[in-house]
């Protein structure tokens, strides 16, 4: 019997373990990387958990896409109910390490008038931004000194930091990322 | 690592803003042929791709990335699948053939263990461009590797001829990461809003400068169809490592 029971017992354990390893977390919370807010805090991407994220790369100098593609997060802001919109928090992260300091961006999020109890702005080092374009599979080249090419992602994270969604191109219909988000927030 | 002398090539997909505006003497200098020329700064590159036994220590000292332990979040579920265990790359995989099924992350996680980085995309195809001395027979090398399926066991990296730098096998054993493998943007989601040239490349076909390259096309073709996770049964790697002054 005892030995049943032992034996029961490291079923279940190795169970556990293979459970465990079967289903590693996708969380982009796993990038180390340290980041400066536009209030000059030094953070991890994990200081978002417990909240929906809405996440896109861009930097200051951009005067083409990526206005536009602020204002399809400003959009998606608007478009969630206030429950939701309390709960969730907007990022956007700079591609460019080099001229976008906190200052800078700090003057960005005035200019575009980004609340800044939601909205976070983040600059990191060369490595930490390459780290995450490739996790959320932005594509972006420096074509010249402080001029980027890159594609047009918006990604929703839950509140674990798993990609849930993502919207790409300008203009897109918001939709499908607002009703993700009103799921991830509703009541349980 | 053998030293790549700084120099000029012509990359195969150019830069949507170069035309548009002036050419920046950091990434471009005027030629005569008008076709632009990128710049790359001197640097060491190792001459072989790094090889199973080579990755094995790497993976013994670092079990955060075997096989059971590594994240899917920094590489998909074929990751080191040759392997006949978690350590050990066993006789089927060819301790001096080159390491595949890697991803992005572990590779560039194996460079930063040894002090280097991937290569960046301008390193590696200046490497590889060698200065036009063997343009041709790269080319046939390559096409001749693409029309033949991956054998069930590679080669040692040994076997590959070194080339005009000193380096071997870049054409023609593995395809290879680079650092900046999500730059190239020939994606869906550039060619959508291609029609405003601000705010995007040009599609990659479009933008191409020898389109007869069916090479090089492949090969920029074949890194744009990569997510930093995935993990490939013919795509190694080798590292890189700057020159300090």
């Amino acid at each position: 019997m005892k030995s049943w029971i032992a034996g029961l017992a490291l079923v279940l354990a190795t169970a556990g373990a293979d459970l465990a390893s079967a289903t590693p977390g996708l969380s982009v919370y796993q990038l180390e990387s340290g980041w400066t807010t536009q209030e000059g805090a030094r953070i991890q991407l994990g200081h978002f958990k417990e909240h929906p994220v809405v996440l896109a790369m861009v930097y200051t100098g951009c005067r083409t896409a990526c206005p536009l593609l602020i204002s399809d997060l400003k959009e998606i802001e608007q478009r969630l109910s206030p429950r939701a919109r309390e709960l969730t928090r907007f990022v956007l992260v700079s591609f460019d390490s080099r001229n976008d300091t906190s200052s800078r961006l700090s003057g960005f999020a005035k200019e575009k008038a980004l609340d800044p109890k939601r909205w976070t702005l983040l600059a990191g080092d060369p490595k930490g931004v390459r780290e995450l374009a490739a996790v959320l599979g932005v594509q972006y080249r420096e074509d010249s000194p402080g001029v980027f090419a890159h594609s047009n992602v918006i990604t929703i994270l839950d509140p674990a930091g798993v990609v849930r969604r993502q919207q790409t191109g300008l203009r897109g219909d918001p939709s499908e990322s607002v009703r993700a988000i009103e799921e991830m927030t509703a009541p349980k | 690592m053998v030293l790549i002398p700084a120099g000029e090539y012509v990359p195969f997909l150019k830069a949507a803003s170069l035309p548009q505006t002036a050419p920046s003497p950091a990434q471009s200098a005027p030629s005569s042929d008008q076709r632009p020329r990128v710049h790359v700064e001197g640097f060491w590159l190792d001459v072989r791709p790094v090889t199973n036994r080579e990755f094995a220590a790497f993976v013994a000292q670092n079990p955060r990335w075997s096989r059971s332990q590594v994240s899917r979040l920094f590489a998909d579920d074929g990751y080191l699948s040759g392997w006949r265990s978690d350590r050990d790359p066993g006789s089927d995989a060819g301790p001096e053939a080159p390491v595949t099924r890697v991803s992005w992350f572990a590779a560039g996680a194996y460079c930063e263990w040894k002090g280097k980085s991937l290569p960046t995309v301008d390193q590696w195809e200046y490497a590889a461009d060698d200065r036009g001395r063997s343009a041709a027979q790269a080319r046939k090398a390559v096409l001749d590797w693409y029309t033949h399926p991956t054998p069930e066991r590679l080669p040692s990296v040994r076997s590959a001829a070194r080339n005009g730098f000193g380096v071997a096998g870049l054409h023609g054993m593995v395809w290879e990461w680079v650092l900046d493998f999500n730059g190239a943007m020939t994606g869906s989601e550039s060619r959508d809003d291609s029609s405003n040239s601000g705010l995007f490349c040009g599609a990659g076909g479009a933008s191409a400068l020898d389109p007869s390259d069916y090479a090089a096309f492949m090969r920029y073709a074949f890194r744009n169809s990569l997510k930093a996770s995935y993990t490939v049964s013919n795509l190694g790697f080798r590292c890189a490592q700057g020159v300090r002054p």
